[in-house]
Order: structure tokens, then C-alpha cells, then sequence
């Protein structure tokens, strides 16, 4: 092989890679369909500070798979047994 | 340390108070209990509108002219009003009209033996009449002592009565330093209990009142709930209770069906928990979570239940 042909084998290279890539490219975009093009940036989502939310509030009896109160559990009558008073509403 | 206690039956409930006491203040004590009951016994006859003799009654019955009032009348009367002007009409004495329109117009005991939707007339006039007057209406004289309710109206101090007397109890037994009184749920506990533990005190589950929700731990404090599930009774084929909106003149319907609250009084824990009922879940909760030193939890319709920020403070263990 002449010096020649030898300084032209890394040119090959560059070619064969950069066709694979775009061959390669091609086939991922049949596969995943089209690249979405944007143009203009996404909007950016406002985010409003919320109250809390119920969810985050709420609390139930942890003795109760229905989340009724005192269905059963913990939080039976042995708890007002526990207590001196009770406060009850009027 | 031990205990001496007197239970006694005033303003349709049971009464308990309770003086921690060592062998040298015993006999104090009792002469003490004596006197808290013969404070509520004073107080109901000034301030129950069942009672057709009460100071109260005769205030109403007065309605359009000033009326001289005894000092223990004029101060209720007075730190109801202040009441209404800080929440905004929220708790407002003088939604007697519209309790008695919904058919609340005598001791609750007696109305489950009334047939279903045949109250008097009587009501239907005072709601025609009493609603075109409110809290605002209603006018002081400190210099003569009168209070003077607009024609129409009447006064219900039934959601402060209560907790007022608990609190003159309080002052009562302040000369010990640890005791606590008990009228009918409306609690105020000072120092701690015979064995050194902190005062404990359940919350009812309003969904099923043989179970406590949870247990309170308080030293200092007073504790007040106000509820739908208790005083209910029907009418014209609904169901009506004693909390009535001032906003709409009915029976609230917010969410919310029982409020406990913490607070340095039984007078300002029951007005709160009347306030954050009427007000919703998180209105109420947001009322409560504004003011300092109090602590509050809210029972919903659906069973479960919020509370305030720093409530985790008063529940027994932590």
C-alpha cells in the first residue's frame, strides 16, 4: 500500500460512520414517528401556589378500613374510658 | 394530693368540678364547689330563654324599650355583641328568631314528644318579623345599664351562656391551683390532676357518640365543641338542628358537623367552634390557624376530620 492510500483510509472511515448514523436516523424516525419541531418554546406552565388540599388535611381513623369513624379499631370506646372528660358539643 | 368533687344538674346538663386539693384545703374546697354551683344556678336564672321568668326572657319580651339590666346580664349581653362585631355577624345572638322558626322554641328534651311539622304559629311570626333586625341593632347604655332589642327581636345566649359560666367558675376556684369544671363537655382544666398527669379529655366522635375520636392533654385550657349531630329534630319531613347560619337563617349545612376548640376561655373555644362550623372545612380551619394560642379540629359529614396546625400539641401522648 502507497503513502497515498494510507492517508486516504481515515476519510473512508468518516464516511462509512457518517452514512451509518444517518441511515440509522432514518430508521428511528419510522420507528418513532417524527420529531416534533417547536417554533417557539413550550409555554411555561404557571404554578399558582395552592391551598392546601383537602387531601393533604384530612385524617381518619386509622382502625377503620372504610375510613368510618369508629367503625372499629383504635379509636373505640376504650379511648373514652382513657379520658377524664369528654367534650361533646352542646 | 387528692380530689374533692361536686356534680350538679345546671342549664339542662350535668355539672362537674373538681379541686385538686392536699388535707389542709379540703374543707376550702368543698365551700368552693358550693359556690360554683350556686354561680350557675345565678346565671341560668338570668340567661335561660326557657325559663319564662329569666332576666332574659323579660329582656325579649321588652323588645323596643330599654331595658335595666342586672351587671351579670349587661356583661353577657355585652361580650356577645363583641363577639358578633369580631366574627363578622358569624356568631350572632340574635338568631332566636330562626331557631324557633325551625322549630327549637322550647328545652330540647321536650320537642321529640311534638308531632312531626306542627309547631305553633307563634314561630312563623317571630321569623317573619325578627329577621329584619340583627346584632347590630341591638344598643348598650353602659352609663344606665340597658339594653335596648329592636322590636321583633330576640336574644339567644345559649352559645356563650354556657361557657361564660365556666369561665366566672374558673375565676371561682382560682385560689387553687389545680382544678377543673365540666359543664356538659364545655371544659376548663387549671394545673394538673391529683397524680401529676396532665387533664385528659376525650373528643366524641360525633358519627357515633360511644366512641372518642381521640384524647386530649391540656393544662391551663379550655376545650368547647360545637356539634349537628346533638339537637337535631325534624320538621315538615327535614331535618333541623340548632346551629343555625345567621347568613341564610337556616340550619347550617357547611361540612363541617362538630368543632372542637382549644382556647384560653370556654366563652372564646365555643364561639370559635361555632364559627369554624358555620364557616366550612377550610375556612374554618384558616379562622382557627389565625388565632394565637388556639388549636382546633374539624369532624366532617364524611367522617374524617381536620386539624389545626399546631393541634398535634394538645393530643394526649405527644
Amino acid at each position: 500500500m502507497s503513502s497515498r492510500q494510507r492517508s486516504k483510509a481515515p476519510w473512508r472511515w468518516v464516511v462509512i460512520v457518517v452514512s451509518g448514523l444517518a441511515t440509522a436516523g432514518i430508521f428511528g424516525a419510522i420507528l418513532n414517528g417524527p420529531t416534533p419541531t417547536h417554533a417557539s418554546p413550550p409555554p411555561t406552565p404557571v404554578v399558582v401556589q395552592p391551598a392546601p388540599s383537602m387531601s393533604q388535611l384530612l385524617n381518619q381513623d386509622q382502625g377503620s378500613s372504610s375510613g368510618d369513624l369508629g367503625s372499629e379499631g383504635d379509636s373505640g370506646p376504650s379511648q373514652a374510658s382513657q379520658s377524664r372528660f369528654v367534650t361533646r358539643g352542646s | 394530693m387528692g380530689e374533692v368533687s361536686r356534680g350538679f344538674r345546671a342549664m339542662n346538663t350535668n355539672v362537674v368540678a373538681v379541686v385538686v386539693t392536699d388535707d389542709g384545703d379540703r374543707a376550702d374546697a368543698k365551700i368552693a364547689l358550693a359556690e360554683v354551683e350556686a354561680l350557675f344556678a345565678e346565671i341560668e336564672a338570668a340567661l335561660s330563654r326557657f325559663r319564662p321568668d329569666s332576666e332574659l326572657s323579660r329582656l325579649n319580651r321588652s323588645a323596643g324599650q330599654p331595658f335595666p339590666a342586672s351587671t351579670l346580664l349587661y356583661a353577657v349581653v355585652d361580650e356577645a355583641l363583641a363577639t358578633a362585631r369580631a366574627t363578622g355577624g358569624l356568631f350572632d345572638p340574635t338568631v332566636l328568631g330562626a331557631l324557633v322558626a325551625a322549630g327549637y322554641d322550647r328545652s330540647f328534651e321536650l320537642l321529640p314528644s311534638r308531632p312531626l311539622g306542627s309547631f305553633p304559629a307563634s314561630g312563623d311570626t317571630v321569623r317573619r318579623t325578627a329577621r329584619r333586625s340583627d346584632w347590630r341593632d341591638v344598643c348598650l347604655a353602659p352609663e344606665t345599664r340597658t339594653i335596648t332589642v329592636p322590636p321583633g327581636c330576640g336574644l339567644d345566649l345559649g352559645g356563650i351562656g354556657k361557657g361564660w359560666a365556666v369561665d366566672r367558675a374558673a375565676e371561682t376556684l382560682r385560689r387553687f391551683r389545680s382544678f377543673a369544671i365540666d359543664a356538659g363537655g364545655d371544659i376548663y382544666a387549671s394545673g394538673h390532676q391529683a397524680d401529676g398527669t396532665l387533664w385528659t379529655i376525650g373528643v366524641e366522635n360525633p358519627h357515633d357518640p360511644t366512641f372518642s375520636l381521640l384524647v386530649l392533654a391540656v393544662r391551663d385550657r379550655a376545650v368547647a365543641t360545637s356539634t349537628t349531630a346533638r339537637r337535631r329534630w325534624q320538621k315538615n319531613g327535614r331535618t333541623q338542628h340548632h346551629l343555625i347560619d345567621p347568613r341564610t337563617g337556616e340550619p347550617s349545612q357547611s361540612g363541617v358537623v362538630a368543632a372542637t376548640v382549644v382556647a384560653d376561655s370556654v366563652a372564646r373555644a365555643e364561639t370559635l367552634a361555632k364559627v369554624a362550623l358555620l364557616l366550612g372545612p377550610l375556612a374554618g380551619l384558616s379562622i382557627l390557624n389565625a388565632q394565637p394560642g388556639v388549636e382546633g379540629l374539624l369532624v366532617l359529614v364524611d367522617r374524617r376530620w381536620i386539624e389545626s396546625a399546631g393541634f398535634h400539641e394538645v393530643r394526649n401522648g405527644t
